[in-house]
């Protein structure tokens, strides 16, 4: 048990969290989970400055929840709160992201439940590392892209197509497309003819 | 006639997103509001009902589990009256016996932890008689326990007053004939913000290493040996940063929300019964 | 972490050997434990009411344990968990060596009231927890 109590509850947060805190790579840094949070900490600090960020997907799916909470304690307990205060701080080392965070950011969400984020996958790079006695080294990163909802980029995501994968509508689809296209050309060749 | 052309035309633009959560844009209908409608509900019912929270290690909740405990609980609440206390308040336990003539016991002391979730919540009473330290734990829901009262209802600096073994005697000396003092109803909860005093080390735990607020000043009681000790030792105070970690061991307002208001329609079909007018959902701060 | 081999303990009765233990600082400590075990090497610990055998002031004497420092996890509902580990010396015949026990003792000690030797000591308590 602990020495005194952290936080006072808190509503679910809308986004998948693993049961376990995943390593991550802490180039420089000795592994540690302190270096962990520096790394989070940066990535954190990152998305609420530039409002969608590209991160390898393994980072954006762990840093994704430290977001979503930050967010959740400015929107449940407002600026004045002790906890709040302290938090934002320590995740927002510089001064204009925590005024940021509760006049841009917040009032976003005021009557809205998480997930306050997004987080889309982008095709795999692949990458060259380093070229060794005419031997080529590539890599493969996944990567994702994070982003805080209601920012003012154009969207990720395509609006949703009425579209069906069904062969059958397919074909259909394919079918009137021709039958329109052939149409049109009848339609010409009878003007050019006139 | 196949035009191939027209096929590409077909295809989505977005075929290599995967979106795992689409964002809510249409979502206007706000559970938050939902959540504040419901009335009669207690703000402080993790601090309250620690025995009706969610295990903090994930994957030792089961819905199933709970729901059963629950049952079991909320029926043997309505058969004895289990007061509201806190660690660090002043509670009096009567138990019965079968050694004595009496056939029961009473034992006076301060809470000093307060521990598992469900049917098998504990909480350890701390007394000094005759210059002996003495804890006594307790099953909150044991059917040998006939009464718990209150006798002090207040809070101390922490959750967890086990550092109470190694401070001097008088911090946990208590008065077995004290009187029951009353809290006055609708009044926040009394924190008790006293300092313990520490015997010199060793200790039976390293109380300096957790951050405890109701110990006064640990480092300059220490002796040089364990001034050099402790110089080494990991620091961690950034823990307590980690936002996900603490989400994870802690409850969430949607469950606790859920067990009040099954509390809730528990006292109500009792009550409607006409068996009993006992209140099980109480809290002293928010009594109207 | 329950009364083993070496374990101190405090004598709390008004015999003239546990008093000099005490006033000399030299504790006893527990030398066997008269329980049943697998092997001496595995030798079971002793709870409250269980008799041992100590060494006090360059003696080997038999006591009843009447206080354990029971670890947390070790502990059982309504039992009263003392700071310290508190023993009644007993003499050769198995008879309480004082004649009045001077700290209270936990009532769950009032089961082994069938228990001859250990009814004398319970004889000599004079205020329970």
């Amino acid at each position: 048990m602990s020495a005194h109590r952290v936080a006072a509850s808190l509503p679910r947060i809308g986004v998948t969290i693993g049961h376990t805190p995943q390593k991550l790579k802490t180039g420089g840094i000795e592994p540690s989970r302190r270096a962990r949070l520096e790394v989070l900490r940066r990535i954190v600090t990152r998305t609420v400055r530039e409002e969608r960020v590209e991160l390898k997907w393994n980072r954006a799916v762990e840093a994704r929840p430290y977001v979503e909470r930050l967010i959740q304690l400015g929107v449940e307990r407002g600026p004045l709160d002790e906890y709040t205060a302290e938090m934002m701080e320590w995740w927002l080392p510089e001064k204009d992201l925590i005024t940021k965070m509760h006049e841009v950011i917040v009032p976003r969400f005021q009557n809205r439940d998480s997930p306050f984020t997004s987080l889309f996958r982008l095709p795999p790079q692949r990458l060259q590392q380093f070229i060794q006695n005419k031997r080529e080294v590539w890599k493969r990163y996944d990567i994702g892209v994070l982003e805080i909802d209601g920012n003012p980029f154009p969207a990720i995501q395509a609006a949703h197509q009425e579209q069906s994968d069904s062969i059958l509508d397919v074909l259909l689809a394919d079918a009137l497309r021709n039958h329109q296209i052939t149409l049109q050309e009848k339609l010409e060749a009878s003007t050019e003819s006139k | 006639m196949f035009r191939p052309a027209a096929r590409e035309v077909v295809k989505l633009p977005t075929r290599y997103f995967s979106c795992k959560s689409e964002p809510t844009r249409a979502v206007t209908a706000t559970k938050k509001a939902s959540r504040e409608e419901i009335a009669g509900l207690i703000p402080a019912f993790p601090e309250i009902y620690p025995d009706f929270l969610q295990s903090p290690v994930w994957n030792r909740r089961n819905a199933l589990k709970e729901e059963l405990e629950r049952q079991d609980m909320l029926e043997r609440r309505m058969n004895i009256d289990i007061p509201e206390f806190y660690v660090g308040s002043i509670v009096a336990v009567t138990s019965s016996d079968k050694n004595l003539g009496s056939k029961e016991h009473r034992f006076v002391g301060i809470c000093i932890r307060r521990e598992k979730e469900g049917l098998l919540h504990q909480f350890t009473l701390r007394n000094t008689i005759e210059n002996i330290g003495v804890e006594v734990l307790y099953d909150l829901y044991n059917p040998t326990i006939k009464k718990i009262e209150t006798l002090k209802l207040e809070k101390r600096l922490d959750s967890d007053l086990s550092y109470l073994v190694d401070a001097l005697p008088e911090y946990s000396t208590f008065d077995f004939h004290m009187e029951p003092q009353a809290h006055p109803a609708g009044t926040p909860i009394p924190v008790n913000e006293c300092k313990v005093k520490l015997k010199n080390p060793p200790w039976t735990r390293r109380w300096e290493i957790s951050s405890y607020r109701g110990i006064d000043d640990t480092w300059t009681q220490a002796t040089p040996w364990y001034k050099r000790k402790l110089h080494k030792t990991l620091v961690n105070d950034y823990e307590k940063y980690d936002l996900i970690a603490n989400y994870r061991t802690s409850s969430t307002k949607e469950q606790e929300v859920f067990v009040q208001t099954q509390m809730q329609k528990f006292e109500k079909e009792r009550h409607a019964a006409g068996l009993t007018r006992r209140r099980i959902l109480k809290s002293a701060a928010s009594y109207k | 972490m329950g009364i083993h081999r070496r374990t101190r303990l405090n004598v709390v009765d008004n015999s003239a050997l546990g008093k000099e233990a005490d006033t000399t600082g030299k504790l006893p400590y527990c030398i066997h434990v008269y329980k049943q075990g697998r092997r001496a090497k595995h030798m079971p610990h002793a709870e409250l009411g269980d008799k041992i055998l100590v060494a006090i002031r360059g003696q080997m004497r038999k006591a009843y344990v009447v206080g354990a420092n029971t670890h947390v996890h070790y502990r059982k509902h309504g039992v009263p968990v003392t700071d310290q580990n508190m023993i009644v010396l007993l003499d050769e015949e198995g008879n309480p060596l004082g004649n009045r026990i001077t700290a209270p003792i936990p009532t769950k000690l009032m089961a082994n009231r069938a228990n001859v030797q250990f009814s004398k000591v319970l004889a000599l308590a004079n205020k329970y927890i």
